[in-house]
Protein backbone atom coordinates (compact mmCIF):
# COMPACT_ATOMS: atom_id res chain seq x y z
CA UNK A 1 0.00 0.00 0.00
CA UNK A 2 1.69 3.00 -1.13
CA UNK A 3 2.18 5.86 2.09
CA UNK A 4 -0.13 8.58 2.74
CA UNK A 5 2.23 12.02 2.89
CA UNK A 6 1.52 14.15 6.45
CA UNK A 7 0.00 16.65 6.27
CA UNK A 8 1.65 20.21 7.96
CA UNK A 9 -0.88 19.37 10.48
CA UNK A 10 -0.03 16.03 11.37
CA UNK A 11 3.70 16.66 11.25
CA UNK A 12 2.89 19.50 13.71
CA UNK A 13 1.40 17.34 15.71
CA UNK A 14 3.75 14.75 15.55
CA UNK A 15 6.78 16.91 16.64
CA UNK A 16 4.61 18.15 19.46
CA UNK A 17 3.96 14.21 20.91
CA UNK A 18 7.26 13.61 20.20
CA UNK A 19 8.93 17.00 22.05
CA UNK A 20 6.56 16.28 25.22
CA UNK A 21 7.04 12.23 25.57
CA UNK A 22 10.81 12.26 25.10
CA UNK A 23 11.89 15.61 26.46
CA UNK A 24 9.34 16.24 29.47
CA UNK A 25 7.38 14.38 31.75
CA UNK A 26 8.43 13.33 34.93
CA UNK A 27 11.49 11.46 35.80
CA UNK A 28 10.28 9.10 39.07
CA UNK A 29 14.14 8.94 40.83
CA UNK A 30 17.39 9.91 39.42
CA UNK A 31 18.16 5.94 39.34
CA UNK A 32 16.68 4.73 36.88
CA UNK A 33 17.54 3.27 33.76
CA UNK A 34 16.68 4.56 30.03
CA UNK A 35 16.13 3.39 26.95
CA UNK A 36 15.98 6.54 24.43
CA UNK A 37 16.02 5.81 20.89
CA UNK A 38 18.61 2.72 20.69
CA UNK A 39 20.74 4.44 23.17
CA UNK A 40 20.07 1.85 25.40
CA UNK A 41 20.97 1.52 29.33
CA UNK A 42 21.91 4.86 30.14
CA UNK A 43 22.64 4.66 33.46
CA UNK A 44 21.45 7.68 34.99
CA UNK A 45 22.91 9.06 38.46
CA UNK A 46 21.10 10.70 41.30
CA UNK A 47 19.51 13.86 40.44
CA UNK A 48 20.37 13.84 37.19
CA UNK A 49 17.94 15.54 34.86
CA UNK A 50 17.83 12.38 31.93
CA UNK A 51 17.57 14.22 28.29
CA UNK A 52 16.13 13.04 25.04
CA UNK A 53 17.86 12.35 22.38
CA UNK A 54 16.84 15.74 20.52
CA UNK A 55 18.07 17.47 23.61
CA UNK A 56 21.61 15.83 23.12
CA UNK A 57 21.67 16.38 19.59
CA UNK A 58 20.97 20.34 21.03
CA UNK A 59 23.42 20.05 23.21
CA UNK A 60 26.05 18.76 20.72
CA UNK A 61 25.63 21.92 18.36
CA UNK A 62 27.65 24.13 20.15
CA UNK A 63 27.09 26.90 17.11
CA UNK A 64 28.90 27.66 13.95
CA UNK A 65 32.27 27.62 14.03
CA UNK A 66 34.70 30.65 12.87
CA UNK A 67 35.66 30.72 9.37
CA UNK B 1 12.07 -8.95 31.32
CA UNK B 2 11.48 -5.18 32.36
CA UNK B 3 9.10 -3.03 33.79
CA UNK B 4 8.55 0.14 31.59
CA UNK B 5 5.96 2.85 33.46
CA UNK B 6 3.86 5.59 32.08
CA UNK B 7 1.95 7.51 34.73
CA UNK B 8 1.37 8.29 38.18
CA UNK B 9 -2.36 8.10 38.86
CA UNK B 10 -4.23 8.06 42.31
CA UNK B 11 -3.97 4.51 44.42
CA UNK B 12 -7.03 2.18 42.57
CA UNK B 13 -7.43 3.41 39.35
CA UNK B 14 -7.25 0.82 36.77
CA UNK B 15 -6.39 0.67 33.22
CA UNK B 16 -8.78 -0.65 30.79
CA UNK B 17 -8.70 -4.61 30.06
CA UNK B 18 -8.47 -3.90 26.45
CA UNK B 19 -5.29 -1.08 26.93
CA UNK B 20 -1.85 -2.28 25.40
CA UNK B 21 1.12 -0.29 25.67
CA UNK B 22 4.62 -0.22 24.15
CA UNK B 23 4.64 -3.11 21.49
CA UNK B 24 1.60 -4.28 22.26
CA UNK B 25 2.05 -5.22 25.91
CA UNK B 26 -0.56 -5.22 28.76
CA UNK B 27 -0.96 -2.24 31.06
CA UNK B 28 -1.31 -2.74 34.53
CA UNK B 29 -2.04 -0.84 37.88
CA UNK B 30 1.12 -1.34 40.45
CA UNK B 31 0.33 -0.03 43.33
CA UNK B 32 2.85 2.43 45.62
CA UNK B 33 1.50 3.80 48.67
CA UNK B 34 -1.62 6.69 47.85
CA UNK B 35 -0.77 6.34 44.17
CA UNK B 36 -0.40 3.82 41.77
CA UNK B 37 2.18 3.66 38.37
CA UNK B 38 0.88 2.38 34.98
CA UNK B 39 3.35 -0.07 33.67
CA UNK B 40 3.97 -3.00 31.07
CA UNK B 41 6.63 -6.18 31.40
CA UNK B 42 8.59 -6.09 28.09
CA UNK B 43 10.84 -8.61 27.24
CA UNK B 44 12.99 -6.44 26.26
CA UNK B 45 14.33 -2.60 26.66
CA UNK B 46 11.95 -0.29 23.95
CA UNK B 47 13.74 1.25 20.98
CA UNK B 48 13.42 4.43 19.97
CA UNK B 49 10.93 6.69 17.13
CA UNK B 50 7.84 7.88 16.74
CA UNK B 51 5.94 5.01 17.33
CA UNK B 52 6.91 4.42 20.59
CA UNK B 53 6.56 8.19 21.46
CA UNK B 54 2.63 7.39 20.15
CA UNK B 55 2.23 4.41 22.07
CA UNK B 56 3.37 5.58 25.02
CA UNK B 57 1.62 8.50 25.22
CA UNK B 58 -1.61 6.64 23.99
CA UNK B 59 -1.25 4.95 27.19
CA UNK B 60 -1.39 8.13 29.54
CA UNK B 61 -3.83 9.94 27.55
CA UNK B 62 -6.16 6.56 27.99
CA UNK B 63 -5.70 7.68 31.90
CA UNK B 64 -7.13 10.90 31.75
CA UNK B 65 -10.95 11.92 32.27
CA UNK B 66 -12.64 15.00 33.23
CA UNK B 67 -11.94 14.48 36.98
CA UNK B 68 -8.09 12.48 37.01
CA UNK B 69 -5.37 13.89 35.05
CA UNK B 70 -2.58 11.46 35.21
CA UNK B 71 1.34 12.67 36.18
CA UNK B 72 3.22 11.74 32.73
CA UNK B 73 6.68 9.91 33.07
CA UNK B 74 9.11 10.79 30.91
CA UNK B 75 9.15 8.35 27.83
CA UNK B 76 12.08 5.12 28.70
CA UNK B 77 11.89 4.81 32.52
CA UNK B 78 12.42 0.98 33.24
CA UNK B 79 12.67 -1.04 36.84
CA UNK B 80 13.94 -4.48 37.05
CA UNK B 81 11.30 -5.82 38.88
CA UNK B 82 8.17 -4.81 40.92
CA UNK B 83 10.28 -4.12 43.83
CA UNK B 84 12.14 -1.15 43.22
CA UNK B 85 9.45 0.39 41.01
CA UNK B 86 7.37 0.45 44.10
CA UNK B 87 10.10 1.63 45.95
CA UNK B 88 11.28 4.25 43.72
CA UNK B 89 7.21 5.67 43.20
CA UNK B 90 6.11 5.57 46.93
CA UNK B 91 9.29 7.32 48.00
CA UNK B 92 8.23 10.59 46.63
CA UNK B 93 3.91 9.57 47.24
CA UNK B 94 3.54 13.43 48.39
CA UNK B 95 4.74 15.11 45.69
CA UNK B 96 2.40 12.84 43.18
CA UNK B 97 -0.67 13.50 45.44
CA UNK B 98 0.10 16.96 45.50
CA UNK B 99 0.80 17.27 41.06
CA UNK B 100 -2.52 14.91 40.96
CA UNK B 101 -4.33 17.49 43.22
CA UNK B 102 -2.48 20.08 40.52
CA UNK B 103 -3.68 18.47 37.35
CA UNK B 104 -6.87 17.39 38.06
CA UNK B 105 -9.91 18.24 35.75
CA UNK B 106 -7.49 20.39 33.40
CA UNK B 107 -5.46 19.28 30.81
CA UNK B 108 -2.51 20.88 29.20
CA UNK B 109 -2.60 23.06 25.64
CA UNK B 110 0.32 23.97 23.04
CA UNK B 111 0.54 27.01 21.08
CA UNK B 112 3.42 27.81 18.56
CA UNK B 113 3.78 31.22 17.79
CA UNK B 114 5.59 32.20 14.80
CA UNK B 115 5.96 35.01 12.34
CA UNK B 116 3.54 35.00 9.26
CA UNK B 117 6.16 35.35 6.91
CA UNK B 118 10.23 34.16 6.94
CA UNK B 119 12.07 37.49 7.73
CA UNK B 120 15.23 36.11 5.85
CA UNK B 121 17.23 39.57 6.21
CA UNK B 122 17.38 38.24 9.87
CA UNK B 123 18.13 34.46 9.74
CA UNK B 124 21.45 34.98 9.92
CA UNK B 125 24.66 31.86 9.34
CA UNK B 126 27.06 33.19 10.82
CA UNK B 127 29.23 29.93 9.27
CA UNK B 128 28.38 30.74 5.77
CA UNK B 129 30.42 33.99 6.59
CA UNK B 130 33.62 34.50 4.03
CA UNK B 131 35.70 36.39 6.33
CA UNK B 132 36.66 37.08 10.19
CA UNK B 133 34.84 40.67 10.20
CA UNK B 134 31.79 39.50 8.30
CA UNK B 135 31.51 36.54 10.67
CA UNK B 136 31.71 38.61 13.68
CA UNK B 137 29.33 41.03 12.01
CA UNK B 138 26.80 38.12 11.42
CA UNK B 139 27.02 36.72 15.03
CA UNK B 140 26.12 39.79 16.45
CA UNK B 141 23.03 40.30 14.14
CA UNK B 142 22.33 36.67 15.27
CA UNK B 143 22.38 37.98 19.04
CA UNK B 144 20.35 40.75 18.89
CA UNK B 145 17.43 39.15 16.80
CA UNK B 146 17.41 36.30 19.40
CA UNK B 147 17.14 39.34 22.09
CA UNK B 148 14.34 41.04 20.43
CA UNK B 149 12.53 37.35 19.44
CA UNK B 150 13.09 36.45 23.30
CA UNK B 151 11.59 40.16 24.10
CA UNK B 152 8.60 39.20 22.03
CA UNK B 153 7.93 36.31 22.68
CA UNK B 154 7.54 37.10 26.67
CA UNK B 155 5.60 40.12 25.25
CA UNK B 156 3.17 37.68 23.64
CA UNK B 157 3.03 35.19 26.52
CA UNK B 158 1.96 37.90 28.97
CA UNK B 159 -0.42 39.46 26.65
CA UNK B 160 -2.15 36.00 26.48
CA UNK B 161 -2.17 35.72 30.15
CA UNK B 162 -3.30 38.92 30.91
CA UNK B 163 -6.08 38.61 28.55
CA UNK B 164 -7.09 34.76 29.65
CA UNK B 165 -7.21 35.57 33.54
CA UNK B 166 -8.25 32.62 35.49
CA UNK B 167 -8.96 30.29 32.25
CA UNK B 168 -5.14 29.53 32.28
CA UNK B 169 -3.98 27.88 35.90
CA UNK B 170 -0.25 27.80 35.09
CA UNK B 171 2.16 28.28 31.95
CA UNK B 172 5.56 27.28 30.56
CA UNK B 173 7.60 29.73 27.94
CA UNK B 174 9.75 28.57 25.78
CA UNK B 175 11.57 30.47 22.71
CA UNK B 176 11.39 28.49 19.43
CA UNK B 177 14.20 28.34 16.37
CA UNK B 178 14.38 29.13 13.20
CA UNK B 179 13.30 32.01 10.73
CA UNK B 180 10.01 31.52 11.90
CA UNK B 181 9.32 30.42 15.21
CA UNK B 182 9.43 33.45 18.21
CA UNK B 183 7.66 31.07 20.92
CA UNK B 184 6.24 27.91 22.38
CA UNK B 185 3.48 28.25 24.99
CA UNK B 186 2.03 25.92 27.06
CA UNK B 187 -1.16 26.54 29.64
CA UNK B 188 -3.20 24.59 32.16
CA UNK B 189 -6.74 24.47 31.22
CA UNK B 190 -9.82 23.21 32.89
CA UNK B 191 -11.42 21.17 30.56
CA UNK B 192 -14.49 23.25 31.54
CA UNK B 193 -12.78 26.31 30.42
CA UNK B 194 -11.56 24.85 27.04
CA UNK B 195 -13.93 26.19 25.41
CA UNK B 196 -13.73 29.66 26.39
CA UNK B 197 -9.67 29.47 26.24
CA UNK B 198 -10.00 28.85 22.55
CA UNK B 199 -12.70 31.68 21.97
CA UNK B 200 -10.11 34.32 23.29
CA UNK B 201 -7.32 32.48 20.92
CA UNK B 202 -8.99 32.99 17.92
CA UNK B 203 -9.82 36.66 18.75
CA UNK B 204 -5.95 37.02 19.37
CA UNK B 205 -5.32 35.33 15.96
CA UNK B 206 -7.62 37.26 14.26
CA UNK B 207 -6.05 40.46 15.55
CA UNK B 208 -2.79 39.84 15.17
CA UNK B 209 -2.00 38.93 11.40
CA UNK B 210 1.90 39.22 11.10
CA UNK B 211 1.66 36.42 12.99
CA UNK B 212 0.80 32.18 12.81
CA UNK B 213 -1.00 30.80 15.89
CA UNK B 214 -0.50 26.62 16.05
CA UNK B 215 -2.86 24.88 18.56
CA UNK B 216 -2.49 21.38 19.80
CA UNK B 217 -3.77 19.32 23.16
CA UNK B 218 -5.17 18.65 24.77
CA UNK B 219 -2.25 16.70 26.36
CA UNK B 220 -1.41 15.21 29.45
CA UNK B 221 0.87 17.59 31.44
CA UNK B 222 4.30 16.80 30.66
CA UNK B 223 5.15 19.92 30.04
CA UNK B 224 4.04 20.99 34.19
CA UNK B 225 6.40 18.48 36.04
CA UNK B 226 10.34 17.96 36.48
Amino acid sequence: MAEVPMSPEDELSLVELVNRVLDKGAVVSGDVTISVAGVDLIYVGLRLVVSSVEAMRDRANLGPKPP
Amino acid sequence: VTLYTYCILPGGRQPPETLTGIAGAAVEAVSAGDVACWASHLPELPGGGADVAREHNAVVVAAMDREVTPVPLRFGQIFPDRDALVSAVGARSSDWLELLGRFARRAEYGIRVARAEADTARDVHPARAESGTAYMAALARRQADESGRREEGERIGRLIRERAGSLITDARLEFAAGARGIVSLAHMVAWNDADAYHALLQNMRSEMTDLRFLYTGPWPPYSFVE
